[in-house]
């Protein structure tokens, strides 16, 4: 018998599975922006990303009955975003292989892709515009890896998700994980130099 | 280890994730190799600008949109009622199975019952009773008769048991195999006539059935000749009597019978009140006075058994014979009896 994984959200989640929303709506609020990250480094997409967080928390709410505790509230939810995220990215290629680029896509330089500005906390004009600069880059270098490697660097390197955590969230062995990411980062290195220069 | 190699194993090693083996040989390529001490720091670099990116916020209104959606989503749910509605491409399927069901198990009650029901129909008309007219006679007409009481046995096919032609014939085969079994004969005569190859009995015959007496009074009149002032049935209306059962073929078997009893030596005829009794007594004193050649023939009402007496038990015989019933001598050839004299005891009801 699997031990119940301990967890801050036990008694939220207990009271979901009874029918109390605010219960559910407390545990939106606590687990909002970690998964808004997560989504949006899969996707690179800001506003995809939002409408993957509300379908993943959607779906939360509706299997919230059948989750056993076996492992964390978070993990299991990051398992959600995750996998909507990987849909929500095959759908963005099949639609870009079909129609081609749409006008609303970001512009196309030299440097990488100019993205929406996501919000963030960085207080300086000028030291925001060159970090943007850099981040999206980053972010660029990110959507060129591969799903299987970009999902072990982002919950990894971004996120400081465990190997066991990793191997709960993507349902991979610890070996795996770790040669997904060795990979990941050496490629994404090779990325950032070609795009960044010297690092 | 050269240097493709130690830059494979550059990140485990910043994981802490080799043996200490390869620890050593990658700190000591390290130390002497320029461009892979550069991807060890590029890939420290690298691992340090992840970690830095930026955390986005969510917007402002992520929860409550989602809060939103899910309270939607519980209204629809609502009801007990609607609880009991699932979305089309569920509902349809299960009603559609659920039609299929309701018919295979509806084909197949249908086909299990099916058996039952035959065998529940009304129940088809009894055997036919065989009457006098109506053996060599299979029409609708007879079966009527023949659940006439008092009437004489059924039989299955009258037309495949009793052809027109062979009806006396085959009674008097008939009657000559049932001879022998007392306890049958006693039976059925305890029943009532028995008409050959019937197999089953019938009632007694009430004494006061009109039709029937008037059958008894048709033959009564054939063989004997007297009419009788209690039986007054014209012929022509006893001939119209039989048609009326299908008594043709019956008509047919009494010429017969008094065709032999013209041939027969002695007659005697013993008026009975019940017949099948008196047969049975009949054979009975015949038996016990060694008689011979035994042959009975039975019809409605009519019961004649011939059989070969020696001449001096003939006057015993017919002692015996009005212990019976009153009995009537109608030939006169019983004076010049002989050894082995053949005698035609005809049984007959009284009434």
């Amino acid at each position: 018998m699997k031990q119940l994984a301990a967890d801050d959200d036990d008694e939220l989640v207990g009271l979901c599975q009874k029918g109390e929303l605010d219960a559910f709506e407390a545990l939106v609020e606590k687990h909002q922006r970690k998964m808004l990250n997560i989504a949006y480094r899969m996707i690179g997409d800001y506003e995809a990303a939002c409408e993957v967080v509300q379908d993943a928390f959607f779906s939360a709410y509706k299997s919230i009955r059948k989750f056993r505790g076996e492992a964390k509230f978070s993990t299991w939810l990051c398992s959600i975003v995750i996998n909507l995220s990987k849909n929500r990215m095959k759908q963005m290629r099949t639609r870009l292989q079909r129609e081609g680029p749409s006008i609303d896509d970001p512009v196309e330089t030299e440097e990488g892709q100019l993205r929406r500005d996501p919000p963030s906390r960085e207080p300086s004009a000028l030291e925001q515009l060159e970090r943007k600069e850099i981040q999206t880059k980053v972010q660029a270098c990110i959507n060129s890896l591969d799903d299987e490697y970009r999902e072990v660097l982002v919950l990894r390197d971004i996120q400081g998700f465990t190997y066991d955590e990793i191997r709960d969230i993507l349902k991979i062995p610890d070996g795996t994980v770790k040669s997904r990411l060795f990979r990941a980062r050496d490629a994404l290195k090779d990325c950032l130099k070609e795009v960044l220069g010297d690092l | 280890m050269e240097c493709k190699g130690i830059r494979e194993r550059l990140p485990a090693y910043l994981e802490k994730g080799v043996t200490p083996q390869e620890e050593t040989l990658i700190e000591r390529h390290l130390s002497t190799c320029r461009k892979c001490a550069r991807a060890l720091l590029d890939l420290k670099r690298t691992g340090e600008i992840v970690k830095d990116l930026d955390r986005v916020e969510p917007p402002p209104w992520m929860t409550q949109k989602v809060m939103s959606r899910i309270r939607a989503e519980e209204e629809k749910k609502g009801s007990v009622i609607q609880k009991l509605f699932f979305p089309l491409h569920v509902k349809i399927p299960i009603q559609a199975f659920a039609t299929v069901v309701i018919a295979v198990v509806a084909i197949y009650v249908f086909k299990a019952v099916e058996p039952q029901m035959k065998t529940v129909q009304p129940p088809s008309a009894p055997e036919q009773v065989f009457s006098k007219g109506e053996a060599p006679e299979p029409s609708p007409g007879t079966k009527t008769d023949s659940k006439a009481p008092g009437s004489k046995t059924a039989v299955k096919e009258p037309a495949k048991l009793y052809p027109k032609e062979g009806l006396a014939r085959r009674a008097n085969e008939k009657s000559k195999e049932t001879l022998g079994e007392e306890k049958r004969v006693s039976t059925e005569s305890k029943e009532g006539l028995s008409m050959p190859g019937a197999g089953t009995s019938i009632p007694a015959e009430p004494p006061s059935q009109p039709a029937v007496v008037k059958k008894g009074e048709a033959i009564q009149d054939r063989l004997e000749g007297p009419p009788r002032s209690q039986r007054a049935i014209p012929a022509p209306a006893a001939k119209e009597k039989d048609k009326a059962v299908g008594g043709i073929g019956l008509t047919k078997s009494l010429s017969a019978v008094k065709e032999r009893a013209r041939a027969d030596q002695t007659r005697a005829t013993v008026h009975v009140v019940d017949v099948s009794t008196a047969i049975k007594e009949v054979e009975e004193l015949l038996i016990r006075l060694g008689a011979l050649k035994m042959e009975k023939e039975s019809l409605l009402n009519l019961a004649v058994i011939t059989a070969e007496l020696q001449t001096e038990k003939m006057q015993e015989l017919f002692v015996d014979l009005m212990q019976i019933g009153e009995v009537g001598v109608s030939s006169p050839s019983l004076t010049s009896a002989g050894e082995g004299t053949r005698i035609r005891i005809e049984i007959v009801n009284k009434n």
